[in-house]
């Protein structure tokens, strides 16, 4: 027997019986349109996500900061009276050590230039941008300012793109400057064609350790909890009455370098500590919003003076006086490529600093987003499954309806896998009827959905997407259907079977 | 000497009720040869329409062998007696069983269906059928749009379609008028003749026996009694 003729017969008996075939796909219809509408949803938002991240280097980038704790050593000190149990005096061990004025500040895992240099030996490792966001006293002939200085790498992947006139970096040691383009106007050179006659010229950045400096600094000596009112009091008082700092509750480094600073004679206390001579090769730009967003560090950007080479940056803020030891506190790695982003956390991990990436965040999205698709995907199986029941019941029906037909099939010479195999193919074809058209309405749906979900969510984040939110790839509009063909088919199989094991004398007796 | 078309031989048929068992056909043997036409004459539940499933390849005996142009029916496979009563035997019933949603051409391509035939092969050889059977232009009626003969003339058209070497014909002519029967009879005794094949025809008409068959097989309460039988019992 040809399968054309199996088919046809099969789909002969389907048509004879139409409103049963009608209902029986229905059923088939809401459970694959349901499947697929979950799954081109998913699909749909997976890609919108993915390109979010793809699409920029944020993805690529791992943000690590330097571990803080309140240290072994000051817990082992801290002293706990009274009679309490031991769960609750490691507790209080803890927070005595951070509530201690002698608290240490230092991390336990500080980011020193070693560490830097090593990470960049990591593989897959591209660049490591420290963060020496720093303000600095800054000379340029008669003028003197004081702003913000920031690092940068050398390169393309850098600030090449802000510079308006000159150039970026050459290395990352270079003893060069870039300069806002805000300062050379304020220095006279208005012109465009003026501003190619600042390069060249010379900027000194200086620290001097003066009063006003320290005490607007006192945020560093909070260990006995002064709010922000009470520092700028103390900064106040200490400048009238420096004796006071014996009587303040903080470590006693801290006390000696305010004492150095406020009870210091007048020439010694004023001295230059740091002063260094750097050339302009370039002029920048603040960047846009949008440029802001892909560089490490953001809205630091926003009102940089200066702009230093990262090594450079290193050697001056490692002059800066308090520090027996330089260390930064946070620094932008970047991995080669998407894909090794988790090797590389996983071995900036192993150095014990912190690291936050956004590869981190979107796995835990698309973690998310994998179940709430599985939830859905598991509700559309269950219609499905609902559906497939309905077709065994009818097609059990349908075989008590054809008994006769059946043994007059039989009679004229059909075996018993030509019955069984109308009846399967019966099922299989309402399957693929009923996946097909399931696929078609999930489409139509999906496309009037596509722009009420767009709409809402464009009005809550006021961002236009340009994504769709439901995606059919081929593969989903082939496999559901077929999936949905492969269910039908099993549940003919018990009808069919029924059907193949007739006995022709009694079905031909059959009314 | 003749060559056997038909073999039975001790062919026993019980069926069984739970516990109760009832004897149909009790240690039949008979010899039929190629080309004869038989009748099986007997009562209602007799056992002659028993006998014509197991011919037939319908049904399986108890106990007993039968042999169908060299072939053993009792022990073949289910596939092969689909195959069986596919290419060597038709079968025409009382009742015609046709498929009402079906016209009489779809009727009789049934059993081409299931022999592999293209489309066109099928109609054209359901269009001689049916022709043959004076059906020529009734092709695309339905069943409920055919006579009582008409339906069993289509019914011929599908035993004979695949040329079987047997036909077995139960009580063709039990539900029509005598001139129906008449047509019916002649369409059948037409073809045989033409064809040379071998028929068993069940009836209780005892003219309709003697005027169709070379030899008439009476049964009675499932053993074959008398007449003409007697001389052919091995």
């Amino acid at each position: 027997m040809r399968k054309i003729d199996l088919i046809g017969l099969a789909v002969v008996a389907l048509l004879q019986r139409r409103t049963r075939t009608a209902l029986t796909l229905l059923g088939i219809v809401v459970g694959a349109c349901l499947l697929v509408t979950s799954l081109a949803a998913f699909r749909g938002v997976h890609i919108a996500i993915e390109n979010q991240f793809m699409g920029s280097e944020k993805l690529q980038r791992i943000h690590i900061s330097a571990k803080y704790g309140d240290g072994d050593k000051a817990v082992e000190q801290a002293v706990v009276e009274g009679n309490v149990s031991d769960e609750r005096r490691e507790r209080l061990k803890k927070e005595i050590a951070s509530h201690s004025p002698n608290r240490e500040w230092k991390p336990t895992k500080p980011i020193t230039p070693e560490l830097l240099t090593e990470i960049a030996k990591f593989e897959h490792v591209e660049y490591v941008w420290p963060d020496l966001e720093r303000y600095w006293q800054f000379y340029w002939d008669e003028h003197e300012e004081h702003g913000r200085t920031m690092a940068a790498i050398a390169g393309p992947q850098g600030v090449e793109h802000l510079i308006v006139a000159g150039r970026g970096f050459h290395s990352d040691d270079e003893r060069a400057v870039l300069v806002h383009e805000y300062f050379v106007y304020d220095w006279g050179f208005r012109d465009d064609s003026q501003v190619d006659g600042f390069l060249s010229e010379k900027i000194h950045i200086e620290n001097h350790n003066q009063k006003k400096q320290i005490a607007s600094s006192l945020d560093h000596f909070s260990g006995s909890e002064f709010t922000v009112t009470e520092k700028i009091l103390l900064g106040s008082l200490l400048l009238r009455f420096p004796d006071l700092v014996d009587q303040l509750e903080v470590s006693d480094d801290s006390k000696a370098l305010l004492k150095r600073a406020f009870t210091a004679a007048p020439e010694e206390n004023d001295h230059v500590e740091i002063s260094e001579e750097y050339t302009v090769v370039g002029v920048f730009r603040s960047p846009t919003e949008d440029e802001r967003d892909e560089l490490p560090f953001g809205w630091r950007w926003d009102h940089t003076a200066l702009i230093l080479p990262v090594q450079t940056a290193i050697k001056l803020n490692s002059r800066l006086s308090g520090q027996e030891q330089f260390w930064i506190n946070s620094a932008t790695v970047k991995a080669d490529a998407n894909e090794t982003v988790r090797d590389v956390v996983d071995s900036l991990e192993a150095t014990g600093v912190d690291t936050h990436s956004m590869v981190e965040f979107l796995e835990h999205v698309l973690r998310n987003l994998a179940l709430i698709m599985w939830g859905m995907t598991g509700f559309a199986a269950a219609a499905l499954l609902v559906a497939a029941i309905g077709i065994t019941n009818t097609m059990v029906m349908a075989v008590l309806e054809r008994t006769r037909e059946i043994g007059i099939m039989k009679a004229v010479g059909a075996s018993e896998g030509q019955i069984m195999s109308i009846f399967l193919i019966e099922g299989m074809l309402l399957g693929l009827a009923g996946g097909s058209l399931g696929v078609l309405s999930g489409w139509g749906i999906s496309l009037g959905m596509d722009s009420w979900v767009r709409s809402i969510l464009e009005g809550e984040f006021h961002e236009t997407i340009s994504e769709p939110m439901f995606v059919f790839p081929a593969w989903l509009a082939l496999s559901v259907p077929a999936f949905c063909a492969i269910v039908t088919t099993a549940a003919a199989f018990y009808p069919a079977r029924r059907a193949a094991r007739i006995d022709p004398v009694q079905a031909l007796r059959h009314d | 000497m003749p060559e056997p078309a038909l073999e039975l031989s001790n062919v026993v048929k019980t069926y069984s009720e739970g516990s109760v068992s009832v004897p149909v056909l009790k240690e039949i043997s008979a010899s039929i040869v190629v080309g004869e036409r038989i009748t099986l004459f007997g009562k209602s539940g007799s056992g002659k329409s028993t006998l014509l499933n197991l011919l037939g390849g319908l049904d399986r005996p108890t106990s007993g062998s039968i042999s169908v142009f060299g072939s053993q029916l009792d022990n073949q496979t289910s596939r092969e007696m689909a195959e069986y009563r596919l290419n060597t035997v038709g079968i025409i019933f009382q009742g015609y069983n046709l498929l009402a949603m079906k016209s009489a051409r779809e009727n009789v391509e049934l059993p081409l269906i299931f022999c592999g035939m293209t489309a066109k092969e099928r109609r054209a050889a359901s269009e001689r059928a049916l022709d043959a059977v004076g059906l020529g232009d009734r092709l695309d009626h339905k069943p409920t749009e055919l006579s009582g003969g008409e339906q069993q003339r289509v019914a011929i058209a599908r035993a004979l379609v695949n040329q079987p070497k047997l036909l077995l014909a139960d009580e063709p002519t039990g539900n029509l008028d005598s001139a129906t029967a008449e047509e019916v009879i002649n369409v059948i005794s037409s073809y045989v003749t033409e064809h040379s094949i071998t028929v068993v025809l069940v009836t209780h008409d005892d003219d309709l026996a003697d005027r169709f068959s070379d030899r008439v097989l009476r049964i009675h309460d499932g053993r074959f009694v008398g007449g003409n039988s007697e001389g052919d019992l091995p």
